[in-house]
């Protein structure tokens, strides 16, 4: 569950528009607050060799299954401080991490709901590592990096983005 | 298609922008020609100003009360929730067509009853079903929830909800509520379905709409900012409500020439030549002086970086306060250890002693800790135990064992003597030696028959004679200046005699 912000968007365009040096420190900070849940979760990911030999990518291959390839992987893990567009509830997101590969989904996710299944048991029995998080945030890679966090980050944006408010307000005043 | 993502803050900016878009448009179009007719045909230029007056009182009042909500909340330390318990009424304005000068007080009370934003708004839910259910007012319901959540009852049994005075006295708060949402589950979201319900929605956007104008022209008399300002604004208001009615009038006349012109399909103000831009200026103008970044101030609800600092520094405090309680704990168990005085009577507790002891040493250990309570236990079980000790020592109370001790003695010597006499007088023995007489005495008194008594005292006084009239020169064979190598000598000697029976005959 996301903390709630108010103001926030509205706060960058006008970052944008009066004060442009605190508009392009508040996303480094943001990243920076973030980048160490990315660099833990591509930690997690296990490598070429790690995977199910079937599940890597072969040439000429027609399989329609992700294929997994580490590097791809890894890369997919990553973080935006951007603005997203609303989702269905109205939310928009003002600072995001993300596994965005479906190779990477799948090992993030696999197990949630069928443990037992021979894909996950194979995998598992090769190279697993622990599911961390609870129900819909539950998994291996970058939801264990968030929750082995402890909301760290989640502070350190909210931190972040009242810093930058603050001055905004400060230098209006000024 | 990977959906894995974590969102780490958020912005709520209104559901499915451009379909609410759109709809609020075709709201306003309706609400513009419904205008058109109300300012243009119906009203004349006083109701516009009326209208005008009532719409400024109205927002003055909205905005009054969401000020003294958001203290209220300030001052019970759920500030960083008022922005969202102020959408949160707002959805529930919207949702059952009760009006948020209701809501807020009974928002209000809750919360500074519960002083936690989830329960107020559970039992606010709570209370909106119980009041559409019961037809009560929706104050006087949340006052009574209110009350039960800080342990009186009574009111609940007045709002007859179905609790008798059993359940109140032995049910919790939670297991009540549990019981009152079961039985008004859906009552308020019923009503809000019914025809009255929608009635109340339109009356509830009525409202809204009169307080959304009055928060313009409130803002439009900050804009002047003379002190002739209301004179001047309602003069104008005057003259732009009559221009205004003229000009929707006109506009009405002109879309419908417009309209049945053909090729014109959708008529929009802004399409009029030259009046259309001066329109789509002034609306411009209005929109820009309307919203002003950061008027308010930016909100964070949810868990922040503040409370989580309140909570550590909670846990801290109270992580500290355990460390001292143990540290003294641990303190005083130690001089327990080096307590000598309790050491004792521990040990002395130990022992096989008897029951008033025990309650001796009970009592000292009690004073020694200073309780109170075992003090007095203690004191009256040793009262009993001394009590029934006195009993039982003038139940067992008997006279001196020792005091006919002595004439006993000169009882048995007395005996003896005569036993004597009486020996003399049937044997007809006399003895003259003192040896033999003691013998044969000593003979008599082991049970022995007269005649071995008499045989034993012969060879007695005959050893006595062997020996030289009755003294003997032992010559000591020991070590010369070794006194314990003579006095064992001499002891082995003296009891060698005895045996032979003749030990009360010597004499070192």
């Amino acid at each position: 569950m996301p903390a709630s912000v108010k103001g926030a968007v509205k706060l960058r365009k006008s970052l944008r528009q009066f004060s442009p040096d605190l508009a392009k420190a508040l996303p480094k900070e943001i990243g920076a607050a973030l980048k160490p849940i990315t660099r833990a979760a591509r930690g997690y990911l296990p490598d070429d060799g790690q995977v199910l030999s079937g599940w890597i990518a072969r040439e000429n291959s027609q399989s329609r299954f992700p294929a997994y390839n580490a590097r791809l992987v890894k890369a997919g893990i990553s973080y935006k401080t951007t603005p997203s567009k609303p989702n269905r509830s109205g939310f928009r997101s003002l600072a995001r991490v993300f596994n965005k590969t479906a190779a990477g989904a799948i090992y993030e996710t696999m197990g949630r709901k069928t443990p037992q299944s021979r894909f996950v048991q194979n995998q598992n029995s090769k190279y697993s590592s622990q599911m961390k998080g609870d129900k819909k945030m539950e998994g291996r890679a970058l939801f264990r990096a968030y929750d082995e966090n402890n909301g760290k980050a989640r502070d350190a944006v909210l931190k972040a983005i009242q810093g930058a408010a603050d001055k905004l307000n400060q230098r209006a005043k000024a | 298609m990977a959906n894995v993502f974590i969102d780490i803050a958020a912005e709520f900016t209104g559901k499915k922008a451009f379909k609410q878009a759109e709809t609020s448009t075709e709201k306003l179009t309706k609400n513009v020609k419904q205008l058109a007719k109300t300012f243009g045909l119906a009203f004349g230029t006083a109701q516009v100003i009326a209208f005008g007056k009532a719409s400024i009182k109205a927002a003055a009042a909205d905005q009054k009360a969401q000020q003294q909500l958001a203290l209220a909340l300030q001052n019970v330390g759920l500030g960083r929730d008022a922005a969202s318990s102020e959408n949160y009424i707002q959805r529930l304005q919207s949702e059952f067509g009760i009006i948020d000068d209701k809501l807020r007080p009974a928002y209000q009370i809750l919360a500074i009853a519960t002083r936690d934003t989830a329960t107020s708004q559970k039992l606010l839910n709570l209370g909106l079903d119980i009041s559409a259910a019961t037809g009560k007012d929706l104050g006087a319901v949340t006052t009574a929830l209110s009350r039960a959540y800080l342990g009186n009852n009574t009111a609940l049994t007045r709002l007859g909800v179905g609790i008798s005075k059993a359940d109140l006295k032995t049910k919790s708060f939670e297991e009540i509520v549990d019981q009152l949402g079961t039985t008004f589950k859906g009552s308020a979201t019923a009503a809000a379905n019914t025809f009255q319900g929608s009635i109340d929605k339109l009356s509830v956007a009525s409202a809204n709409a009169s307080e959304i104008i009055g928060t313009g022209l409130i803002d439009a008399l900050k804009g002047l900012g003379d002190q002739n300002s209301v004179d001047d604004l309602a003069n104008s208001m005057e003259d732009a409500a009559l221009y205004t009615a003229d000009v929707i009038r006109g506009i009405g006349v002109l879309t419908q020439k417009l309209q049945a012109l053909p090729g014109v399909g959708n008529f929009n103000i802004g399409m009029i030549p030259i009046v259309g831009s001066y329109l789509e200026i002034l609306r411009g103008l209005g929109k820009q002086s309307a919203s002003k970044p950061f008027t308010t101030p930016m909100t964070i609800s949810g868990q922040s970086q503040q409370s989580t600092k309140i909570t550590k520094d909670q846990a801290k405090t109270a992580k500290e306060n355990l460390k001292v309680s143990k540290d003294s704990l641990k303190l005083s168990k130690a001089k327990a250890i080096f307590d000598l005085q309790k050491i004792q009577i521990e040990a002395a507790l130990k022992g096989k002693i008897s029951e008033e002891d025990r309650v001796r040493l009970l009592l000292m250990k009690a004073i020694e800790e200073e309780n109170i309570s075992n003090i007095e236990k203690y004191t009256k079980l040793l009262d009993e135990a001394q009590k029934k000790t006195i009993e039982l020592r003038d139940a067992l109370k008997v006279s001196d064992p020792f005091s006919t001790f002595n004439s006993g003695a000169l009882n048995a010597a007395t005996s003896v003597e005569s036993l004597i006499a009486k020996v003399r007088e049937l044997t007809g023995v006399v003895f003259t030696n003192p040896i033999a007489m003691t013998s044969f005495a000593q003979g008599i008194e082991a049970g022995l028959p007269t005649s071995e008594a008499l045989s034993g005292a012969r060879y007695a006084a005959q050893g006595a004679a062997a020996m030289g009239g009755g003294s003997v020169n032992v010559t000591v064979n020991a070590g010369v200046g070794d006194p314990e190598a003579i006095a064992r000598v001499i002891e082995d000697t003296l009891r060698q005699s005895t045996y032979r029976g003749t030990g009360g005959l010597l004499a070192i």
